[in-house]
């Protein structure tokens, strides 16, 4: 982190400062909004209280909320918001190409079919455990699937001791291809449950979240953020293409595998346990880079953040728009951050930006 | 110095290179030309540091390449490509920065060097223009910028600049300058390899000449010594005649007798992407 704040020049610090805000205020937002209405004012007191620095008698109700079920949620949300959007501007920028998303090494389609498999064979085997395999067993067999969705990929566009990228994005496709088909095998004898719980799966849900699961995602999420916010230098040199980034003193197969890597294990983690969220990470690095910057040691951490706040701003609107049920996760992500997506490009064309 | 020994390379059942021996001064600008093909940039590879399956031995400054990690070799080498593409809307400094990658200086160190550089390559205007919507021969310029700032050091170690047919898509004024910029080099204690395509550029900028035909050197020496009819001929097999201007050698191809080309399916091993 040093290294990158060092480099950040005075005028991006100003939208590093704006978005910090802009999350905070989510923060807010997100744990006041819901069946029981808090105040902003309710909430600082409650941490204040909880934390001992001010002490007053506040609401058994409202902390209650707060913190068994809402400041959970909230922390599960902007890690995975954060994690999309870093892995998807740290994929983009190392295979130079504006359309990846951590979709495209294969690790969404491996951890789908992990939970299909899980839906359609283990809790048909085992219909006693359909509780305990919903919230244990699909995140680990999503995970397991992406991380070796993500190795075969690996494996089979190595060439001589390197990855070649154009093999590793064509490897992708071929295993995104592979799992939809045995995706599709397993709908085919899927029941109505069954299929019911699959979609929901792959459209995303962040109501799962406990503090169990955030004991494994927090430490996932941290580790990777800060090894690929670290890469920034050297994605700034391989933008420039690999043999050039070799020349100037960049290991790039290192670079390569740690940003594959990394990626793979914080995503799959992710997406294990909130099912598939599209869009966040192929669009907040394109956000970021029209509207700030595209120097990787802006872009990754900024990502990170707008990730997080993308997400958060998403699932206040999935709460409230069919309250007391909740939309799909995935489902608002992309209909919120699509018009203001368009209107960026739009902008940018004009800017001649892309 | 940068001294080859025998340097040979086969792919499969072609030979790319033979028993090549060359030596790459500070304070020379060495030149190789041959037909498509030749091997040129093959050879190029075994001195950046990109291919390593050759036999026979490099040392750069008295230590074999091989023992050079790549960020030790960045600091004493900088390679121009022929044409860099950037999918991102880079300014001109952020590329130019780049060259900067394996230094540890401070960022007020660097941001001097890059200015001076910027300067002396006539793009201080540009420094915040993106690169994307430069042309060819300033984006070319930019690179050349870049490699400049990578090989900037105030240590006395000589230092090598490998430029991989670097005018191929300039005209002749940008040719001109971006040459005499790495002529320029050269006072600097550092050494230049450029790979050309040009006859005309090759005899008036090199010091040195090494023509190359199939993997195989045809002649080695000083510019003025093996500037001569029968070893162009023999390199290109394509009859030439030099006519003298004022002292400069001037190479045109022979247009009235067209030589039998032996092979039209000639494969260029030039553009492997390692």
């Amino acid at each position: 982190m040093y290294l990158n704040l060092q480099t950040i020049k005075g005028k991006y610090s100003f939208a590093f400062i704006w978005l910090i805000g802009l999350l905070a205020g989510l923060f807010i937002i997100s744990l006041g909004i819901g069946a029981l209405e808090i105040t902003p004012i309710e909430i600082i007191k409650i941490f204040a209280n909880q934390l001992g620095i001010y002490d007053s008698p506040s609401n058994k109700t409202m902390e209650l909320v707060i913190f068994n079920i809402r400041l959970p949620r909230l922390l599960f949300t902007l890690l995975i918001g954060a994690t999309l959007g870093l892995s998807g501007a740290t994929l983009q920028g190392l295979f130079k190409n504006p359309l990846v998303e951590p979709g495209i090494i294969g690790i969404s389609s491996g951890s789908a079919l992990g939970a299909i498999l899980v839906i359609m064979i283990l809790e048909k085997i085992f219909p006693q455990i359909v509780e305990f395999a919903r919230q244990w067993f699909i995140p680990v067999f999503a995970f397991l699937g992406g991380i070796l969705a993500t190795i075969m990929a690996l494996k089979i566009s190595m060439f001589e001791g390197k990855t070649k990228v154009t093999y590793l994005i064509l490897a992708g496709v071929a295993m995104t291809s592979l799992a939809s088909a045995i995706i599709g095998i397993s709908i085919f004898y899927a029941d109505d449950a069954q299929l019911r719980t699959f979609t929901f799966w792959t459209l995303g849900d962040l109501s799962v979240a406990t503090w169990d699961k955030l004991g494994i995602l927090f430490p996932v999420t941290c580790l990777s953020g800060i090894v690929l916010i670290l890469l920034a230098k050297p994605l700034n040199a391989i933008a420039l293409g690999e043999a050039e980034a070799y020349h100037s003193g960049v290991a790039v197969e290192k670079v390569k595998f740690v940003a594959i890597a990394f990626s793979a294990l914080s995503v799959s983690t992710a997406v294990a346990f909130s099912g598939i969220i599209g869009f966040v990470g192929l669009v907040v690095p394109h956000i970021i880079r029209i509207s700030i910057k595209s120097d990787n040691t802006v872009v990754l951490p900024a990502s990170a953040i707008g990730g997080a706040c993308l997400l958060i701003f998403a699932d206040i609107f999935a709460r409230i728009l069919v309250a007391p049920a909740e939309l799909p996760i995935g489902v608002v992500t992309a209909l919120i951050g699509t018009p203001f997506f368009i209107y960026l490009l739009i902008t940018a064309k004009k800017k001649r930006l892309i | 110095m940068i001294i080859a020994k025998d340097i040979s390379l086969k792919i499969g059942k072609s030979v790319i290179l033979k028993d090549c021996n060359l030596k790459i001064k500070p304070g020379c600008f060495t030149v190789v030309v041959g037909p498509n093909g030749a091997g040129k940039s093959t050879l190029m590879k075994t001195f950046t540091g990109e291919l390593q399956r050759y036999t026979g031995t490099i040392q750069i400054n008295g230590k074999l390449i091989k023992g050079y990690n790549s960020k030790e070799l960045s600091k004493i080498r900088a390679v121009l490509p022929q044409h860099t593409i950037v999918n991102f809307p880079f300014s001109v400094e952020q590329v130019v920065e780049v060259g900067r990658y394996a230094h540890r200086t401070t960022q007020a160190t660097n941001n001097k060097i890059i200015e001076e550089v910027l300067a002396l390559t006539g793009l201080s205007e540009y420094r915040n223009r993106l690169y994307q919507t430069l042309s060819g021969g300033e984006k070319q310029r930019v690179q050349m910028a870049r490699v400049m700032t990578q090989i900037h050091d105030t240590s006395q170690a000589p230092k090598y600049l490998f430029l991989d047919e670097p005018t191929s898509s300039l005209d002749l004024a940008q040719q001109q300058s971006l040459l005499s910029l790495a002529k320029d080099l050269i006072n600097k204690n550092v050494g230049v390899l450029a790979i050309l395509h040009d006859l005309n550029l090759a005899t008036q900028f090199a010091d040195e000449i090494l023509f190359l035909r199939k993997g195989e050197t045809i002649a080695v020496g000083k510019s003025n010594e093996v500037i001569k009819k029968e070893i162009i001929e023999k390199t290109f097999n394509h009859p030439v005649k030099i006519i003298s201007d004022n002292g400069q050698k001037i190479i045109i191809p022979d247009i009235g007798i067209h030589s039998k080309s032996e092979n039209l399916n000639t494969i260029t091993y030039g553009h492997i992407n390692y």
